[in-house]
């Protein structure tokens, strides 16, 4: 790239691009910046109380890695394999048959091969051969096994931090392995090096010291909920009176911390307030927000199954203090997998709390009888289905929608049809994304599973390039110019990726729209939408 | 026959030359599915070269067209991407001028002919210009990367703060007392 440029007689040596004719396992990694994320801090590393704290960069030779690297890893891989037979099963029956190949959104983008599921997989594997199977023991090579080295190493750092464990490819494997498992484990083995990177250690440690990502403590926490309040009044008329911290309340909510700290998420924490006041005007219902279990995202399912316990565990200990009926979650992308799939067995059974019944339509969850929590989409189309809400979708006129399923809640818990309910029930103007582009199939923001950094731009947009494609495609034959989504990595990410392939398109949360289209009691004419834009129709009068 | 007829005859042929030397760029595993997956949405990138290389050809063959802007859309889809993927800048627009090479071997003993061989070097000319173009189109692409990459912190986390009147400026008059002493 730019900042790699080349002597003159270099350049013409290379003017002729001529990828490696090498075989994969002969092609050395070459790290290049833009497709990596930083190293982490040490401080961050040491809060949690992680080996091998110290400052490393990822472009010297030298990694600053204990002397008996090797044996941590065959150690950690033996333990790993022990523990988890999802892992063991994974190594041993890939039969390479090449359905994954072509489905990862960063080999569809950068035609890197190392970026095929079956051969990062396989980057691991060929260790695993050698070290774990007899075949790998005796013959080596012919088996397809080879020893760890510094640069294997190396190499899965690089490419392992250049999968955001989206799972699209575990869909097509008729095996189904799941090569986010693959990408879990590697990323636990390198936690026991010291081998994180910022994005994901800071986040972390922030989370498990003051309850979220950004490490915002209660009292700024509260200001940001005021400052949402004193803009829907000036939007509505309407005056909340939010709850926080509220014992006894029915239900406590939990949201990723990007809902309320960063745009366009703020807009989607601002529906959430809407909806909350006019369920309590209207029903009774009272929600609360905890400025402690301040954050819904869980980085610690990128770094080790012990951390993503330990940061989940903090929202039902919170809701237990608060002594509240269930929890609402809110929309958030791999929070969802970590509930759905992890929390019972992990933290859970959430025995405390009571079999989450809709107090209003007396609908019974019972995907999340165990878990106790509902996701917040699943709440509000039910009280869509029963006419609980009173909603005006011509607000949200102004806006041509299309909606991508994030990952975790489409392929981790099957969330398909209740977001769309939402979105056709509050907006009139809504087009779907080509079908092997959405639902189960579809593709990651490419930022993803912590790689949502801002050094790693080039590695983000090619990744995200066949979820822009697509969206490029509705903008061009619908004049779409909004993209819905359900996860807070979307919200933030995909506006950056919108402007670099289809600068046209913004980015929204579904309950932004939901509150556009909500009509709150005693609300003054509404002449804008939460963004302050003004309404179809109101034009003029803003002017 | 001049060259123009030749060519527009010639089109489905040469385009397919072009389109495969652009993708021999990446590795082989990548170059064969570039090549042959046709579903757009599966295929990205594949369908970006087959698509632009097909435009780019008629814009070079039609010597009315001479608008940087049209020719710029043309050819940005496809350096957008190859601004962002493991290229150099010169591997990243060189595509353009493997035309020329395309070109001389498909036109063979005919390049002799003095009628061929006056239009082909204007032919290589427009290609050398359109390359111009292309490298203000990489530019522009590598220049909004930075971009992206300054912004992404200050445009989702600092202006949520600043709104909710979290972030305090230094007064101006402080500002520059401070700066000056």
């Amino acid at each position: 790239m730019a900042d790699d440029l080349l002597k003159p007689h270099e350049l013409i040596a290379n003017i002729k691009p001529r990828p490696p004719q090498t075989g994969w396992m002969d092609t050395p990694v070459k790290i290049r910046k833009g497709m990596y994320c930083y190293a982490s801090n040490p401080k961050s590393v040491a809060a949690l109380g992680f080996p091998n704290a110290r400052e490393w960069n990822p472009l010297d030779e030298d990694w600053k890695l204990p002397p008996n690297w090797k044996e941590i890893v065959f150690e950690g891989m033996r333990e790993r394999l022990d523990r988890f037979r999802t892992f063991k099963v994974f190594m041993d029956i890939c039969v390479r048959c090449g359905a994954c190949a072509d489905k990862c959104h960063f080999f569809i983008g950068s035609g890197d091969p190392k970026n095929m599921p079956v051969l990062r997989a396989e980057l691991l594997r060929s260790v695993y051969r050698r070290d774990f199977t007899t075949a790998g023991k005796l013959f080596g090579r012919l088996a397809g096994a080879r020893e760890m080295t510094l640069d294997v190493l190396k190499e899965w750092w690089y490419y392992y931090f250049q999968c955001t464990e989206c799972r699209r490819c575990s869909v097509f494997c008729p095996y189904g392995i799941d090569t986010a498992e693959i990408t879990i484990m590697a990323r636990e083995i390198f936690n026991l090096l010291g081998l994180n990177i910022d994005w994901i250690a800071t986040p972390v440690a922030n989370c498990y010291r003051t309850g979220n990502h950004l490490g915002i403590q209660p009292h700024a926490y509260k200001d940001m909920i005021d400052f949402f309040v004193d803009d829907i009044e000036d939007i509505t008329g309407v005056r909340l009176n939010p709850h926080l911290n509220k014992k006894g309340a029915d239900i406590l909510f939990i949201t990723p911390s990007g809902d309320v700290f960063a745009d366009p998420g703020t807009y989607t924490a601002m529906g959430y307030l809407m909806l909350f006041h006019f369920l309590q005007e209207k029903y009774g219902l009272e929600v609360t927000w905890s400025t402690y279990a301040s954050e819904g995202g869980n980085f610690g399912f990128f770094t080790s199954h012990e951390t993503m316990k330990r940061l989940n565990a903090k929202m039902y200990a919170e809701a237990k203090r608060l002594g509240v009926k269930w929890i609402l979650g809110g929309e958030c992308g791999h929070m969802w997998r970590v509930i759905h799939q992890y929390m019972d067995t992990m933290n859970g059974p959430a025995d405390f709390l009571e079999e989450p019944v809709s107090p209003i339509t007396g609908t019974k969850f019972e995907n999340a009888k165990s878990t106790k929590m509902v996701h917040i989409t699943e709440f509000t189309a039910d009280l869509i289905r029963h006419g609980k809400l009173d909603l005006d979708p011509s607000r949200n006129d102004h806006l041509v929608l299309t909606y991508h399923d994030s990952c975790n809640p489409s392929r981790g818990m099957g969330l398909l049809e209740e977001p769309r309910y939402v979105i056709k029930s509050v907006c009139n103007h809504f087009y779907e994304m080509p079908p092997n582009t959405i639902r189960e199939q579809t593709f990651c923001c490419g930022s993803g599973a912590g790689l949502n950094a801002g050094e790693n731009m080039e590695l983000r947009m090619i990744g995200g390039f066949p979820r822009a494609n697509a969206v490029k495609y509705v903008h061009e034959t619908h004049g779409v110019n909004m993209l819905a989504c359900i996860c807070a990595i979307d919200r933030a990410a995909l506006p950056t990726l919108m402007e670099y392939w289809v600068p046209e398109v913004n980015v929204t949360g579904v309950h932004e729209l939901v509150a556009n289209a909500l009509n709150l009691p005693g609300q003054q004419e509404r002449t804008t939408d939460l963004r302050g834009e003004p309404l179809p129709g109101m034009e003029a009068d803003d002017e | 026959m001049d060259l123009d007829r030749r060519l527009r005859q010639r089109k489905k042929e040469l385009v397919q030359k072009w389109f495969h030397a652009v993708i021999e760029t990446y590795s082989a595993d990548a170059s064969r599915f570039f090549a042959n997956q046709k579903d757009p949405f599966a295929n990205p990138v594949g369908r970006a070269f087959r698509e632009g290389l097909s435009g780019l050809f008629d814009h070079l063959i039609n010597s009315e067209q001479n608008d940087p802007r049209q020719i710029g859309a043309c050819l940005d889809p496809m350096i957008r991407i190859r601004a962002v993927q493991n290229f150099l800048p010169s591997q990243a627009i060189g595509f353009l001028f493997d035309f020329k090479k395309i070109l001389r071997k498909d036109l063979g003993d005919a390049l002799e002919h003095p009628d061929f061989s006056d239009a082909l070097k204007r032919l290589e000319e427009r290609i050398d210009a359109f390359g111009l173009i292309a490298f203000d189109v990489f530019m522009r692409c590598r220049e909004k990367i930075y971009q992206l990459k300054a912004d992404d912190l200050r445009e989702r986390t600092f202006k949520a703060f600043e709104r909710a009147g979290l972030v305090h400026d230094i007064p101006q008059a402080n500002a520059e007392k401070d700066h000056y002493h």
